[in-house]
This record gives C-alpha cells, sequence and structure tokens, in this order.
C-alpha cells in the first residue's frame, strides 16, 4: 500500500531551514499561505493569485471586523477576506490593461490554504510588504505575461521652449 | 435616508460598503445586508428601503436581474440603486444606466460611493 507525498515541498522545507542554520546560524520558520485565485476568461486567458500569510490574513480580517478572530472558527471568513481582495485586485488590474470600451470577464475567486495551485506554465510573481508582511501577486498565461513587454507609444517631447529659450 | 439595503454574497465585500457608509456620516441609517438576489427582493417587499447597494455577480439571483426585477415593479419606483462590480462590461454598464442606476467599480471607497449618492440624489429613484 502506497500514499501520496508532497517530497518537492518536504525537500525544499528541509533544505532551506537547514541551509539557513547552518550557514546564517538563524532560524527559519515555513510560512502557511492563504490564497485567493480568479480565472482570466476574456478577453485574454489566464489567473490571477493572491498569497498572503495566514497571520496578515487573521489581522486584517479581526481588523476589518472588528473582532477577535480565531484560526479554527474563523476560517470560512478568512478565506471570504482573502477572496474578496483577489476579486478585487484581479478586477483592477484587468481594468488597466484592457481598453476602457472592451469588455473582460473574471471568474469567481477560488481559496485555498498551502501550496498554490499553478496551472498555465510560466508565471509572473510581484511581492509586496503590508505592515512587516510579504505577500505575493501571481500572473499566469501567456497573453497576460506579455504585457510585460508590451509597445507603447513614447510621449511626446517637451516643447521646445521647455528650459525658458 | 433612513434604511439602505446591501446585498453581496462576500460578507467581507459587505463590511466594507458598511465601513464607508459609516466614514461618509451614515451612522444612523439602518444597514440591512443580504447574500443574493432573492434575499433582497425578499427583504425589499417585506420592509421600505431608500438605497439598494448591490453586488453584480451573487448566487441564486445576480444583481442584473435584481436591478431588472426592481426596475419593473412600481412599488419600489422611488428606490435608488447603487451597482458595485469588479468585471467591466460596457455593454451591461450602458444598460444599468438607463435603469438610473450609479456604478462602482471596486473597490468601493468613500469617495466613490460619495460620488454615486451624489448623482443618485439627482434623480428621483429608477422611475426618474
Amino acid at each position: 500500500m502506497e500514499k501520496k507525498a508532497n517530497i518537492l515541498s518536504n525537500a525544499v522545507t528541509k533544505a532551506v531551514v537547514e541551509s539557513l542554520e547552518n550557514m546564517v546560524f538563524m532560524a527559519v520558520v515555513p510560512m502557511r499561505l492563504i490564497w485567493g485565485k480568479v480565472q482570466i476568461l476574456t478577453p485574454y486567458r489566464g489567473a490571477i493569485t493572491v498569497a498572503f500569510p495566514e497571520k496578515l490574513v487573521y489581522s486584517i480580517t479581526g481588523d476589518l471586523h472588528s473582532q477577535d478572530v480565531n484560526s479554527e472558527t474563523n476560517k470560512a471568513l478568512f478565506m471570504d477576506t482573502v477572496a474578496e481582495m483577489t476579486n478585487t485586485i484581479a478586477g483592477r488590474v484587468m481594468s488597466m490593461i484592457v481598453p476602457e470600451d472592451e469588455e473582460y470577464e473574471i471568474s469567481l475567486p477560488k481559496t485555498g490554504m498551502g501550496d498554490i495551485e499553478y496551472e498555465q506554465g510560466s508565471c509572473y510573481i510581484q511581492h509586496f510588504e503590508i505592515e512587516g508582511s510579504m505577500y505575493a501577486v501571481m500572473v499566469e498565461g501567456s497573453d497576460l505575461l506579455a504585457f510585460r513587454h508590451k509597445n507603447v507609444p513614447e510621449p511626446p517631447p517637451p516643447p521646445a521652449d521647455a528650459w525658458g529659450a | 435616508m433612513n434604511r439602505i439595503l446591501v446585498a453581496d454574497d462576500s460578507g467581507t465585500a459587505r463590511m466594507f460598503t458598511r465601513r464607508c457608509l459609516e466614514v461618509l456620516g451614515y451612522k444612523e441609517v439602518e444597514v440591512v445586508e443580504v447574500a443574493n438576489g432573492v434575499d433582497a427582493l425578499s427583504e425589499l417587499n417585506r420592509q421600505p428601503f431608500d438605497l439598494l447597494i448591490t453586488d453584480i455577480t451573487m448566487p441564486l439571483m445576480d444583481g442584473m436581474e435584481l436591478v431588472k426585477t426592481v426596475a419593473g415593479e412600481a412599488q419600489f419606483k422611488e428606490l435608488k440603486m447603487i451597482v458595485v462590480s469588479s468585471a467591466g462590461n460596457p455593454a451591461r454598464e450602458h444598460e444599468l444606466a438607463e435603469y438610473g442606476v450609479q456604478i462602482i467599480a471596486k473597490p468601493i471607497s468613500p469617495a466613490k460611493l460619495s460620488k454615486a449618492l451624489q448623482a443618485n440624489q439627482q434623480t428621483d429613484g429608477w422611475g426618474g
């Protein structure tokens, strides 16, 4: 009888902890993530994922709802917070890359804890910091990744008398 | 304004809206929250509201169907409506505008909500 094991994740965790502890004498604690993912359906195909450290989600949710939150009893509330933030961020990204007069459609957000699900090959990741905690936004799909290298019109040169000539 | 109905399947989004209303000074207003269009219609039929703030994407009955249903009933003629959405759909936005509905792109903020409320005050509800 065999069972499935995430050998890769276990190896990465062990390698990081052992390396940092031995090389720079620092203790490392693996960070558990709560993530939300939205599929981009039209006019491009792709996905946008937002991943937050678990503790940051607890803090944001507690502040937002003005209540003490508990990791066991408020799991649905944490997921809802991440889903809404992901939905909003993905919608804003699309509103800035799709021409104003064109329609775009995004899926309902899916949320999860731990390993993030990647589906579409290459991925662009951007990191942010909020109150000392890091979070990341991941963009998948060649249609969306193409926006990293788009030709945009050059801004017009300054008028000849810009320097007071 | 005395009573506001907020329809969104996300409790977090409803809380964002409630916070924005508080920042704008609507602290004495009664805010009722529902999670879908069916419950919103049920609340609207149960008691009078001055304003409906609804999401577009909701289970059971989405915001578009809710707006169309409300606009089709004379008893809601004075009700003002604001739609909050993260999807971009110019055709749908045009259709909503014909009902006199104000549209806010997520994330909702006090400034955006204030602007939509001011624009709403210049109409007499969807019939105005």
